[in-house]
């Protein structure tokens, strides 16, 4: 999962940058919004929308509440409810009217009425279908909801994720050889790999031209392969798009390790 | 100070000067090179020659270009729009209202210089419209870099973005720069094409040449300054149809007016208990900035917003447009409105095909071409049609809102001014009486 760039939430200060993480004092948030997407099961997504706004509106950042509903939009179904094809449907009733349009209720009813008469359906389901595609008239029908603390550690993933698709280096140090994380930096890019005293150190660099979302699908994977394991850390310099200046970034399992999703995440997701 | 031959050379964007000094440049100890932006080429060049000063320019490599010649003929005021640049040094920008040509304008230029060309425009849809026009006068190859395509030939075209990203390959292979819908290029990013191409001629092409944050003195540096302008009105009923502005004002009705009335004064109370003063675009963009940390702020915004939605969307200009609807029963009408969610609205109750930037490819396609061919005999849209992409005829354009910027309104206008000669086109703007969008409507006007 990857953040959009205006939803990227960072400090930088003296050439370094770190990611705001969400952690335990988030944790009414995370309660609260997650309730909201309970309460709207079986509604169509606008009204989730609204009360996604109404949250926005009270003293916490929106760009955490638009984060954490990205990460909780993952653990949703949104399903297109309606009788007919809805393009179809505005076709048939814009041909009903001549393509001049309706100018009174009495009028739209007619209209509707003969068209829903070709489909065998009542005029208000009709109604209801004519734009039944667009997102906001979805219905959210199934939400598998995340501990509140799992959903911030996703979220803080998703920040990690995000913040390092602008790598142009990354060194992970780590114990033990895993293949997985030598064979995933082989795929992502030029990397050197030293073991040190049963320590395997990579440095990897980032093509500077690969398009973002693949770099972002490069950078996810290495990351939760990282986390995985037990003991590991992380450096990188990160270009940081609205400032076009080189950042050192830190990440260290021992100090930020339980802001992230726990072990086992990757063997989970690739499951 | 170094001496001997001077060497020039361009890497990433930088006219770089091995060997001895030139003018107008910096000296970098660690490339110990002299570096220059690669707009300030041409001077370089031209002063070095003045000077007499010997140099072996490995810089700039543009593209041979074959013999371009073409059949097209000037109306009398592309022909002085041409001499103006002309006489301008092959520099500056062209301000044309929406269908006064602007195209055939720039082919003509390729013409008359006939050297390596790339135009810069700023969709992919116009990529494609440029493409073909070049192809039809000079039945040439035409290249493309845009969009993850990349074929590149004397003649090229190529989006903003992409234009930018690639300066430091594309930057020293092209003579002359062509900037369509130029008013695009004084943004930071953009501006880094013109910044960075050595290109000495270059010309721009507008129907409004102003931008709200004053980018227009930027272009004076970047393309030149403005070497030529005519307005809608030097044009209309000469080669543009003629056409009728009607400004409308409505009343709300009474309950619109007593909650737009209690949404905006929540806007302007917390804009007095702060002592903050909007007296500018810089301002509000300012407050926007801060209602990011500031949830009063940011309370405050939302309820201007609703005002201005209930003004923009109120019943009574829906009740006018039913009436217009009603009144001309077999005229080709477009709609406008800033909102999606009035778009969708104005489709639903009046059964109205709509476009937004959410509607797939293949019904725009097929709402377009139904416009056309007359299937269709209105359109309700939010902002998609802009940019001078071919807009089949309307004989009456209705705004019923609008974002307060000049360039839109202007566009807009000039969409349904693009037409057969003959026809009077009629713009009707619908303003809420008493309400913030006043303002708005009179500063388009300004």
């Amino acid at each position: 999962m990857r953040l959009p760039q205006n939803l990227l939430r960072v400090r930088r200060r003296r050439g370094r940058i770190w990611p705001i993480y969400a952690s335990r004092r988030e944790l009414p948030l995370a309660e609260l919004l997650i309730s909201i997407y309970r309460e709207h099961i079986d509604e169509k997504r606008w009204k989730l929308w609204e009360a996604l706004e109404e949250v926005e509106m009270m003293d916490y950042d929106p760009k955490l509440v638009r984060g954490l509903s990205t990460i909780l939009d993952g653990h949703c179904i949104y399903e297109m409810r309606s009788l007919v094809d809805p393009p179809e449907a505005r076709r048939l009733v814009y041909r009903l009217t001549g393509g001049r349009g309706v100018t009174s209720m009495e009028e739209r009813r007619r209209v509707l009425e003969e068209a829903a008469e070709r489909y065998g359906i009542t005029a208000d389901d009709l109604d209801e279908s004519l734009y039944a595609d667009l997102e906001e008239e979805h219905y959210l029908i199934d939400f598998d909801p995340p501990e509140p603390m799992e959903l911030l550690r996703e979220y803080n993933l998703a920040l990690t994720s995000t913040l390092l698709t602008y790598a142009r280096e990354i060194d992970v140090h780590y114990n033990g050889r895993p293949d997985e994380l030598e064979w995933l930096c082989r795929e992502i890019g030029d990397h050197r790999i030293r073991q040190v005293d049963g320590e395997t150190q990579i440095t990897l660099r980032l093509p500077g031209r690969r398009r973002m979302a693949s770099r972002a699908e490069d950078v996810e994977n290495l990351l939760k392969a990282l986390i995985s394991l037990g003991d590991w850390s992380l450096w990188a310099l990160i270009h940081y798009p609205a400032s076009g200046r080189a950042y050192r970034f830190e990440l260290l399992s021992h100090r930020d390790g339980w802001l992230l999703p726990s072990r086992g995440l990757y063997e989970r997701i690739n499951s | 100070m170094n001496s001997g031959l001077i060497r020039l050379r361009y890497e990433g964007g930088w006219l770089l000067a091995f060997g001895g000094p030139i003018p107008l440049a910096e000296y970098d100890p660690a490339l110990d090179a002299y570096r220059a932006p690669g707009i300030r080429y041409r001077e370089i060049v031209e002063e070095l020659r003045d000077r007499g000063v010997e140099f072996i320019d490995e810089a700039f490599r543009p593209l041979d270009c074959l013999e371009l010649s073409s059949g097209l003929r000037l109306r009398d005021y592309q022909v002085e729009a041409l001499e103006a640049w002309r006489g301008a040094g092959f520099r500056g920008v062209i301000v044309l209202p929406t269908g006064a040509g602007k195209t055939v304008i720039a082919l003509k230029a390729m013409e008359e210089l006939n050297v390596s060309t790339l135009v810069v425009v700023p969709t992919l849809v116009l990529v494609e419209q440029w493409r073909e026009r070049i192809h039809e006068a000079f039945n040439v190859d035409v290249g493309v870099v845009a969009g993850g395509r990349e074929r590149l030939m004397p003649i090229t075209v190529s989006t903003y973005d992409s234009a930018s990203t690639r300066a430091g390959s594309l930057g020293n292979r092209f003579e002359l720069l062509i900037f369509d819908e130029v008013h695009h290029l004084p943004s930071p990013t953009y501006s880094r094409i013109a910044l960075q191409y050595l290109s000495p001629y270059r010309l721009g092409l507008t129907a409004t040449p102003e931008r709200s944050d004053g980018g227009h003195a930027a272009l004076l540096e970047l393309v030149g300054g403005v070497v030529y302008e005519l307005g809608v009105e030097d044009l209309a009923g000469v080669y543009l149809a003629p056409y009728t502005i009607e400004t409308v004002y409505l009343p709300l009705t009474g309950e619109e007016r007593r909650r737009y009335e209690e949404e905006f004064g929540k806007y302007i109370s917390l804009l007095e208990e702060r002592g903050i003063r909007i007296e500018s675009g810089e301002d509000y963009r300012k407050l926007v900035v801060r209602s990011g940390v500031d949830p009063e702020v940011r309370r405050a915004l939302r309820a201007r917003e609703r005002a201005l939605r209930i003004a923009y969307g109120s019943e009574v200009k829906l009740n006018y447009l039913r009436r217009l609807l009603r009144e001309h029963p077999d005229e080709n009408m477009l709609i406008f409105t800033r909102y999606n969610d009035l778009v969708y609205r104005i489709s639903r109750e009046m059964l109205i095909p709509a476009i937004t930037h959410r509607t797939p490819k293949a019904e725009r396609g097929e709402i377009l071409n139904g416009f056309r061919e007359g299937r269709y005999l209105r359109i309700v849209t939010s902002r998609v049609l802009e940019e001078g992409v071919d807009v089949p005829d309307a004989s009456i354009a209705v705004i019923i809102s609008g974002t307060g910027s000049s360039r839109e309104f202007i566009q807009r206008l000039g969409r349904i001014l693009r037409k057969r000669r003959g026809k009077r086109a009629r713009l009707i703007e619908l303003v809420s009486r008493g309400t913030a969008e006043i303002g708005m409507s009179r500063r388009r006007r300004g």
